[in-house]
Parts: C-alpha cells; structure tokens; sequence
C-alpha cells in the first residue's frame, strides 16, 4: 500500500445560488428543445392550420361567434398542443435513460429534483405560444371577419392551462416509469375518453371535470347570458397542474415546507375550482336565459337598412350587413307595389336548457306576443348562428313568404303549408338569393324532416315555419334550373296570378314553362 | 498528493463478490487499472464516482467521505468522469451536450466559455458545431472526455476510454490523457496494457475483485522478469506461448533451462500477475 502523504483540500466554497440558477439555465435548454421539437413543430402546424382552413371553409364559421369559438379553440389547443406538450415534457425526462447517459448523468450535481422542475418550468412557454396563438386568432377574427361577441378571458386561458396540465403529466409519467410509450398511449387515452364521455354526459356536470370543460349551449347565445363557470373551471385545471407538478417533483426526491405548501396550494385550487365549477348558474342568469328566450326584443337592439328593420341580440350586429345581402336579393324580384310589407327580421334563441318547462307551442306564442308588444309584429326570425346554407335559405324563404302572402306564417308545430302557386314562388324566391341559398335549400329538402316529402323551413334550428310541399317543390326546383332572368320576367309579368290562393301548382309551372307536378297538394 | 484512500472496500452483488478487500491509493498523476473482463474495474470505478457505494470499507475521496449525501456532492463537484459505453444525446451538437453536462454540474458562472475551452483541449473545436450523431467514434469519446474535464476537476475516472479506436484515435487520446495527468489525478482504466505503458505512472492490477499488484508499470513487467523467453518452436509447460511476426514463438512461464530469455513488457508482467492457472486454460 502507498503511504497517504497528503490529503486533497477539501470542497471549494460554494455558490448558494447556483442550483437555481442551473435550474433556470437548464429549463432555457429544454425550453428551447421543446419548442422546436418536431412533434411540438408539427402540433403547432396542425392547430394553425385547422384554424386557418376553417377560415377558409364557407359556413359558420367565416361569421365566427367568438363567446363559444373560444371554448372551441380550447379544445383543439388541448388535443395538439396539450398532447404535444404531454410527449415532449415526458421525453425530456426520459433522455437520460433514452440515450444511456445514466451512468454520466446520476453523478452530476443538480439534483433530481431541480432537473424535474426544470422540465416543468420549460413546459411554460408551450403554453404561452398557446396563449398567443389563441389570442392572435380571436383577434384577427374579431378585426377580419364579421365575428360576432366576444370571447371570456378566462375561456380564453384554458386552452394554456391544458397544456401545463399535460405537460406536467407528462413530467410525471417520466418520473413514474422510464417507458416512452406510456406518455402516447396516455394521450390516446385521455382523448377516447373525452370524446367518448362526451354525448354520455350529455353535456351534464360530469364534463366539467374533464379538461375541455362542460359543453357549449346547442346554439350561440349572447354573453350574459352563457355563464360558464370558465374562472372555476381555469382554477381547477391550474390546481390540478400544480398538484401533478408537486407530485412529479416529490416523486424525485424532492422534500420539504415549500413543495408540501405548494402542493396543498394545489390541491385547494383544485377542490375549490372544481366545487365551484358544478355548482348550478345564478338565478338570475337563469331568469334572464328565459327571458331572451321569450322575450328577444327585450334584449336586443335594432337597426333599419334599406327598409327592413333588423332586430340582434348584443354583439351580433356584425352580421346584419350580411342578412342584408339575401333580404334584398328576394326583394329585388318582387314587384315593386309587393314591396310595400314592413319587414323585420328578429333574432331569436331556442334553447331546451333554457326552456324550463315551456315547450315549442308557448314559445312561439311568447314570440308573437313579444313582436307584437315591440311594434314588430309578425317579425321574420333568425337564429344566432349564420354563415352556412341552411341559414341563408331559411331567412330568404320567411322573407320570400312574407313578400308572397303578405302575413306572418301561422303557427303550426310543422310550419304554416304553403301550397299552389305562393308555395312555388317562396321556394324559388329562396333559391334564386344567392348560390349559398340554393345549397341550403337542396340541403333543406333532401333532409326532408317532414314525412310528406317538400321542403321545411327553419326560424331557429328547432321551430319549422313555413312548410312547402312537395309538388310545389318540385315546380320551383324546375324552375331554379332555367335562366334566372327568364323566370324573373314570367314572375314579375304574373305575380298577381301566382300568388293567388287558387292557384295551383299546375297552374304555376304553366306560367312559368316548367313541366308539371306529377301529383297535386291538398291544401 | 494523494486524492483518494480505499480501505477494505467490498461489495457483494447478491451472492456474487464485485470487490474483496480492495485497498489503495491514488496520487496526482495518470493510473491505470488493469484486469480481465469482470474483475470488477468498473465496480470500482463507479464507487469512487459516487454511483454506487461499498458495503464495506474506507473511502475518502478529495478529502470527502462518500457515504453521506454532503460528502458525495463535495466528490461530485470536483469529479470528473467518463463512464464504460457513455451514451451521448444523438441529436445535440457537441457543444450542446458538453453545455448540457456543465449545467448538470451547476458550472453558471462563464459557462460557455468553459465549455468552449474544454472542447478546445480535446481539440473539437472545429467540431463542436457538428450533431453527435454525424462524430466517429473517436471524436464522440473525446465529447466524453470533454464533459469530464468540465470545472477543472482534480479527479478524473475513464473508464475504458479507448475501447473501439482505431490506432490514430487511440494514440490521440493518449496524448490528451496524458495532458490531462498534469497537475491532477487520473484513473484509467483499461484492457490496453500499451495504454499504460504509454501514459501511466501507476497501475492496478485487479482481478476476481481483489488487487493484484499496485505499483509503478515498469515493476509490473518486472514481474516477469526471467519469465519469458523466445525459441523457434512451441515449447511445452509455458503458461503462454503465441507465434511473433518474427516467426519465433514467445513464451511466458517457467522457462526450459536453455531458453532465450527477452525482457519482459507490461503486457508479460500483467499476465504473470493475473490467475495463472485461468491463463494456462484460456492459452490451452
């Protein structure tokens, strides 16, 4: 044995701050990996793109509604950049042992427990590029396209709080197994459940407990009246975030006050978010859903363009220029001496969760009477969603009607029947508005809701108006398939006689030189 | 100065004996550590890197004891270490990884710089752009080396370092170990007895977790002084015998009273040292 001369000196002093600060450096690193990791790349790429493309898509959503698109983008901000941010957090955790650098990395200074913070710190700016986004997209909406509302910050914050939520779930499935396919296959998971649990709960509390949140209404409603819990909901998800990221740094050695005061911080955020995310709205909420759904004109205010007065809840009036757009292209076909009808078009909500025992019936009374008591009677309604065919084809046929018959439909639980010659010339008088107006009615008519075949049309996606059978229908499509100009004429040249309660559909394809029904309508 | 004092190390993995008994001393300067495939060198290597500690035994490093958590991170913060098969992050470049290691060592203060000096003194520095992925072999066992002289250490563990280098690369890296034996401690250890003979002014010799020999490289061969001879033909009885490029067979053992007897190398010296009886089965 060689005779110990001299011991080494010992450990040179120590720098009190270098393990925070070779956190924070080491979190820089792995912000920078995780940003440009090819799934994060492609994530981002994907939620862009299927932002974009729905731009581009005609329907609703080029007339965006942004109280709900906000929950919606949420939800596609969960699946790629949450899911991205899921693999990426997990594989930085997992590269030590992915690459074999155990051996090296076990013998290094910084603890375990400071690299797993590290990891979740670099989950952070997924989330921010997450906020940005979001935002970027809510505000080009809003200055670009004639959005309609606006969105709830909150709602808004959620989509990032998902990605920090799965971000540190997939921190922590790295600490819990070293195997780089559970953090996949957790996704996988995650996701069928949702979309599984989804038409189970039926919109029910339960889905208030998953990340996405509960549903949204069937139909757009004015902000007041929404009153998602989305302030409880975005404390949850925070609280379980931060309740995975203590569990993930414990589960690396990590012990102490602060981490055990972080966790119960946590865990309180969670129960309280939770809690109070399920309980039910205020009753006041809850009256004023009713109200605007009895009483619109209460809630709305109206404008009058080119002669025609139109009635929109709050935020909605964006989109009057564009009701505007097929209002006066069945105008324009009609005799001038026709015109005279005071015409109001007036949003409306109908909504089951709001309906508290009312039904289709009473609802339409309730309509009645609230045009009536606004100085609007017989109003032409219109729901709170607009952009696709079926919308366009539905307002241009309750104008077309109007126009044609001079009255408001009566209310009939399948819409009022409009035979003969008047049934013929809404049809066609819808069709002809405009190329979208067209898809929309043959949309309309091969869904062929009613059992007697023709074509039903909608004052809101639930409450059928005016119902056109099917020889009339078929006389009116003959029609839509001549010139436009053509027809045009034989309309204005025999106006009188086609709206002439007498005359038959038979009658009506003569003037206007169509073939014949084959059957004839009993009306 | 010496760095590091084992005494009586042990360690049993279940039923089986790593290490036996294991007592040294390790000084400034490059040792090498010989012995045959599981002797038990990176068992030892790995308890005096911290990894793993003994069950039984004295240990300090650089002053430190190991067994506690304090005395680890003070071994820690003046260790360097290049672990049997490193693993190297494929798709860092060379200077990320060796940043990587930096900050895992907590080294904040002028990190870059000292990443670039340590690449630089293993002369990457034309490559440290490059991913690890595209580096030979060689140039990536140099990334290794690198990240073990991170922060000056005063000791540095290579494990087998030179496994799988071709003679330029094996060469190369000689010359920086050597380097890197200046002024500080290195622990080598390797299969290469040509890598002792070149860079190391102690060997260990360690075999069925026991140590051998320790002393200077030229008392190892002088073990087999008077021990190894040449003749144009096999001879019978001799512990080992292989034919040289000369034709003539060499031989280790109890020479034949007429042999030609040759000077003994490190190699002769360490395969006398080694079991004797497995030698003569394994040249059989």
């Amino acid at each position: 044995m060689t005779a110990v001369l001299a011991e080494a000196p010992g450990t040179p002093a120590l720098d009190a701050a270098a393990p925070r600060r070779a956190t924070l450096a080491l979190a820089r690193v792995e912000i920078v990996r995780m940003l440009r990791h090819p799934v994060t790349v492609a994530a981002t790429l994907l939620l862009t793109g299927s932002w974009v493309s729905a731009w581009f898509a005609i329907g609703t959503t080029r007339y965006p509604v942004l109280q709900n698109l906000d929950r919606d983008s949420a939800i596609g901000m969960m699946m790629m950049l949450g899911g991205a941010a899921l693999i990426v957090g997990n594989l930085a955790v997992l590269r030590t042992h992915r690459d074999g650098t155990t051996g090296l990395s076990q013998v290094l200074i910084l603890p375990d427990h400071a690299r797993t913070l590290a990891h979740l710190i670099a989950v952070l700016p997924l989330a921010v590029v997450g906020a940005v986004l979001i935002v970027a997209r809510m505000a080009i909406l809003a200055i670009c396209a004639p959005a309609a509302g606006h969105p709830n910050p909150y709602e808004l914050a959620i989509g990032p709080a998902t990605v920090l939520l799965l971000g540190a779930l997939g921190v922590l499935l790295g600490r819990l197994t070293r195997s780089a396919v559970v953090a996949p296959l957790a996704l996988l998971v995650l996701l069928a459940s949702l979309v599984a649990l989804e038409p189970l709960a039926h919109g029910g509390k339960a889905l208030w407990l998953a990340p996405q949140g509960g549903s949204v209404l069937e139909m757009p409603t004015p902000v007041s009246l929404m009153a998602r819990p989305a302030a409880a909901h975005l404390g949850y998800l925070l609280g379980l975030a931060g309740l995975l990221a203590a569990a993930a740094v414990l589960r690396a050695g990590a012990r102490g006050v602060r981490v055990a005061g972080a966790g119960a911080v946590a865990l309180a955020c969670a129960v309280a978010g939770g809690t109070a995310q399920l309980s039910p709205p205020d009753r006041a909420v809850v009256a004023a859903r009713t109200a605007a759904m009895t009483h619109p004109s209460r809630y709305e205010t109206c404008q009058e363009l080119e002669h025609v007065t139109y009635c929109a809840f709050a935020g909605f009036h964006r989109w009057v220029p564009a009701w505007t757009t097929v209002v006066r292209a069945v105008v324009a076909r009609v005799p001038a001496p026709a015109r005279s009808a005071q015409l109001t078009v007036r949003q409306r909500i109908a909504i089951p969760a709001f309906d508290r025992g009312i039904g289709p019936e009473r609802l339409r009374a309730a309509w009645r009477a609230d045009d009536a008591a606004a100085g609007t009677p017989g109003a032409i309604g219109i729901d709170t969603s607009w952009g696709d065919s079926h919308a366009a084809a539905n307002l241009a046929a309750q104008v077309a009607y109007r126009l044609v018959t001079g009255e408001a439909p009566v209310d009939a639980r399948d819409g009022a029947t409009t035979c003969g010659g008047a049934g013929v010339l809404v049809v066609w008088l819808a069709g002809q508005a405009s190329a979208q107006a067209r898809t929309g009615l043959r949309l309309l008519a091969q869904e062929a809701r009613d059992e007697r075949g023709g074509v039903s049309f909608y004052e809101t996606q639930l409450m059928p108006t005016v119902y056109v059978p099917a020889p009339e229908l078929a006389v009116a499509t003959q029609a839509l398939a001549r010139t436009r100009a053509d027809i045009a004429a034989r309309v204005q040249q025999s106006w009188a006689t086609l709206t002439a309660p007498s005359t038959t559909a038979a009658q009506a394809a003569q003037i206007l030189g169509v073939p014949a029904p084959a059957t004839s309508t009993a009306c | 100065m010496t760095t590091v004092r084992a005494e009586g190390l042990s360690l049993r993995f279940g039923r089986a004996t790593a290490l036996e008994d294991v007592s040294f001393a390790l000084h400034d300067g490059v040792t090498g550590l010989l012995g045959p495939n599981g002797a038990g060198k990176t068992t030892l290597l790995r308890i005096l890197a911290t990894a793993i500690p003994a069950d039984a035994g004295q240990l300090r490093i650089l002053g430190a004891d190991p067994r506690g958590a304090a005395g680890r991170l003070a071994v820690r913060r003046r260790l360097g270490y290049l672990p049997q098969n490193p693993g190297f992050h494929q798709h860092f470049t060379a200077f990320e990884f060796v940043d990587y290691i930096a900050i895992l060592k907590e080294i904040v203060v002028g990190r870059h710089d000292e990443v670039r000096r340590v690449l630089h003194a293993v002369g990457l520095d034309d490559q440290r752009g490059k991913k690890i992925k595209a580096l030979s072999g060689g140039m990536r066992q140099r990334v290794g080396l690198a990240a073990a002289l991170l922060d000056e250490p005063a000791l540095v563990i290579l494990d087998e370092p030179t496994v799988g280098l071709d003679p330029e690369q094996r060469m190369r890296f000689r010359e920086l170990i050597a380097q890197i034996g200046e002024g500080r401690t290195v622990l080598l250890s390797t299969h290469q007895t040509e890598d002792v003979a070149t860079v190391c002014q102690r060997v260990i010799v360690l075999n069925q977790g026991r140590i051998r020999f320790e002393g200077e490289p030229v008392a190892l061969a002088g073990m087999a002084r008077g021990r190894v001879w040449t003749s144009p033909a096999r001879a019978d009885g001799a512990l080992a015998a292989w034919r040289t490029g000369s034709g003539d067979y060499h031989h280790i053992g109890d020479p034949p009273p007429d042999a030609r007897l040759v000077d003994p190398s490190i190699e002769d010296g360490y395969l006398m040292v080694i079991d004797a009886a497995s030698l003569a089965g394994r040249t059989a």
